[in-house]
């Protein structure tokens, strides 16, 4: 450590004891759209075509007519994370927020080690354990005792730690009785949980959660919450990320958010969440598509019966989306859906436009579109929910997309296990022009 | 806060990840942190390739009992390539035996990146492990076949007179580790190359086969031109298959430069291989 000088080190609050956690102006580029390079045979081709002198066939099209080769060069790299920092104490759970490609799990992966950062410095005090989803590496052909040690030990945990752990370990995911029985037997609840209970006794001392709390079944989170708690007050470090911050309410007390590769707030978690929930889509994250010209200040969220921003839903509960925009220049028939998703079921369902939802927007209004459901017809899955906004302009050659965004959910059944279909939504949009 | 001080305040090990370490850097106490992975990791492996399937670890006496048989017809009775003096059923049941085991150290190793991708992009452990848990995995499928070869070794030397079992037997650990270095070493190799370029992939099916027409699998090294000899030395599994068959049956062609030549190549391919692979695991999430 004797070459480190360079490097600051930050500190957060007046603690005398060292972080735990410390990450110093990391930085981390992946390749973009280059073609080159994918096989050995197109390599020969790019070569031989530099050494007779001609135009490489494995080129970009943006390379040959770009202007420059310096903006071709700075296409092919895309910063994920730009120089972040901050940095954990001992015995803190800290939520790291942010939307897709904000470059959180970036952050995660090089703290965890799964992969590296091109500049910057990491520096982890105690052992680290890191979960990016639960249950990961469990085979379906072993039992669920047999996946249990597989699972520890991919997490470092050794033989004798999970043996004297596998009591409570089975006793907190609910199947102690299950526990010899092949995981393929297990319903995907069963599995969640069991995945998830091997999480939380893991007995190192920085954990690194990525979305372990996306199952649906209510008792069952707030179970793993208050576990979390007691491990943190037993001086575990723990840094989580989540899609869905209300469900850190009271697990964390302080908010990183990310936007664009950067830290760009650390404090509070109310005002990190916050922060997150009411962002502005334009731009936010190279995953949302750019806004059309002449819709300015976009957002997408879902809001529950106290109309506060949410993203936890019971079934047959309140459901509410808000689609907000300026419109910048005169749009002659607008109209939005609203499509909602998961990753294994495809299209569950649209809240399709009506006829005379919203028409003719005059530049420089302001939109609101609100649409309620008294009853929300999703069942609660171990996944999560994906919405997806819409508002476009409907023109004689076809739909203009005017903003796109999405959010992600979960729905609660309260530990109950509901089948239903999902249907058709029913509901009426309520649109408000130049809201106050 | 200045480094001693940090150092001296804080009991627990403290672990920088910084990039651009050399390509000598190994994280070896990581890699002893987690030693039991190695075996949980085999396990599921063998419980993955065993369980519910109609015949189970009998697959691995039928493949070299039906290879053999092939062999014999088509080399020895046909072709009549001599068997060094060892009866043509063992000669080939016992080359067989150390092949599988190196085709398939070698077509697992290659394949990691491929086959770890869902588990090494969501958790932390040294990458060093699946490779080395899938020898493990290779080893065991080799120990239920080398009891076989034992059974057919004293059915030979009961029914026909054949060589007597000796102490020599012992010996055949060295190749079959040889055998593994190679194995994982180009495995190692080929791993990361393939990560890069993709159509390299179809390329260990011909570099399996070749290799084991250029070795001596079907023909013992004797019936090689003294000529030719040294050029054949260059090839690290000729010394290899040469071992095991002097270990098991005390009939082979060894010299002593054979031996350096083969297991300097071995260490080579091995080390380099371990040190391609270590440097290109930093990365490989970015690249798969």
């Amino acid at each position: 450590m004797s070459d480190q000088p360079s490097v600051p080190s930050i500190t957060h609050g007046a603690s005398p004891v060292p972080p735990a956690v410390e990450i110093c102006d990391v930085w981390k580029s992946y390749r973009t759209g280059s073609l080159r390079g994918r096989t050995l045979v197109r390599e020969f081709e790019s070569l031989w075509a530099r050494l007779m002198g001609k135009e490489d066939p494995n080129s970009l099209i943006l390379d040959r007519t770009s202007v420059t080769s310096e903006t071709a060069h700075r296409n092919r790299r895309f910063w994920a994370v730009q120089g972040a920092s901050f940095s954990v104490a001992k015995g803190e759970v800290v939520a790291l927020l942010g939307r897709n490609g904000a470059g959180k799990s970036t952050v995660l992966q090089i703290l965890s080690g799964i992969t590296e950062a091109d500049k910057g410095i990491i520096r982890l005090r105690g052992r680290v354990a890191s979960l990016l989803g639960a249950g990961v590496g469990f085979n379906e052909e072993m039992t669920g005792r047999e996946n249990v040690y597989l699972n520890g030990s991919i997490l470092g945990m050794q033989p004798r730690e999970i043996a004297s752990r596998m009591e409570s370990i089975a006793e907190f995911a609910e199947i102690p009785e299950f526990m010899d029985t092949p995981v393929k037997r297990y319903s995907t609840g069963m599995k969640a949980r069991l995945g998830f209970s091997v999480a939380v006794h893991l007995s190192t001392d920085i954990m690194i959660l990525d979305e372990v709390f996306a199952t649906g079944d209510r008792i069952f989170r707030m179970k793993g919450i208050n576990k979390m708690k007691e491990l943190a007050s037993s001086g575990r470090t723990i840094i989580i990320v989540t899609h869905m911050p209300s469900l850190l309410k009271g697990l964390c007390e302080r908010g990183i958010v990310m936007r664009q590769g950067s830290v760009v707030f650390d404090g509070a978690i109310d005002e990190a969440v916050q922060l997150y929930m009411e962002k502005p889509a334009s731009g936010d994250s190279p995953s949302a598509e750019p806004l059309a010209e002449g819709v300015r200040d976009g957002s997408f969220h879902l809001f529950d019966e106290n109309r506060m921003p949410s993203d936890v839903f019971e079934s047959d509960g309140f459901f509410g989306v808000c689609i907000e925009f300026t419109a910048m220049e005169d749009f002659q028939n607008v109209r939005a859906s609203v499509e909602v998703r998961t990753k294994t079921q495809g299209l569950l369902s649209r809240i399709a436009p009506t006829r005379r939802q919203l028409g003719k927007v005059l530049s420089g209004q302001r939109v609101r579109m609100v649409f309620e459901m008294k009853s929300l017809p999703f069942e609660s899955q171990n996944q999560d929910y994906v919405a997806t906004a819409q508002v476009y302009e409907k023109k004689p050659d076809g739909a203009h997309n005017l903003l796109k965004e999405s959010c992600r959910f979960v729905v609660d059944n309260g530990g109950k296990d509901v089948k239903k279909h999902p249907v058709v939504c029913q509901g009426a949009w309520n649109v408000d022009l130049d809201p106050s | 806060m200045s480094g001693g001080g940090e150092q001296a305040e804080s009991a627990d090990m403290v672990r920088e990840i910084r990039p651009g370490r050399s390509w000598f850097h190994f994280e070896w106490g990581e890699v002893w942190r987690y030693k039991h992975l190695l075996y949980f990791l085999a396990k599921r492996d063998l419980a993955l390739t065993y369980k519910q399937t109609l015949l189970g670890p009998l697959h691995l006496v039928i493949r070299p009992f039906v290879m053999t048989f092939l062999f014999q017809l088509v080399f020895n009775k046909l072709g009549g390539i001599s068997t060094d003096g060892v009866p043509p059923f063992l000669f080939y049941f016992a080359n067989n035996t150390a092949w599988a085991f190196f085709a398939a150290v070698f077509g697992s190793v290659s394949t990691v990146f491929v086959s770890g991708k869902g588990l090494m992009g969501k958790v932390y452990f040294p990458r060093i492990i699946p490779p080395f848990a899938s020898v493990i995995t290779s080893a065991v499928s080799l120990g239920v076949q080398i009891v076989f070869l034992g059974c057919l070794i004293l059915y030979f030397f009961f029914a026909h007179g054949a060589a007597l079992p000796s102490w020599r037997m012992v010996g055949m650990v060295l190749p079959l580790v040889q055998l593994a270095m190679i194995a994982s070493g180009m495995g190692f190799i080929f791993a990361c190359a393939t990560l890069k370029y993709r159509d390299l992939s179809g390329l260990s099916g011909v570099v399996t086969q070749g290799l084991m027409y250029l070795s001596p699998i079907i023909f013992p090294l004797a019936v090689v031109p003294e000529s030719y000899r040294m050029l054949a030395a260059l090839n690290p599994l000729t010394s290899a298959m040469e071992t095991w068959r002097y270990c098991l049956f005390g009939e082979a062609t060894l010299t002593a430069p054979l031996l350096w030549v083969g297991w300097g190549l071995s260490f080579g391919l091995f080390f380099s291989g371990l040190v391609i692979f270590n440097k290109v695991q930093r990365k490989f999430m970015d690249i798969v």
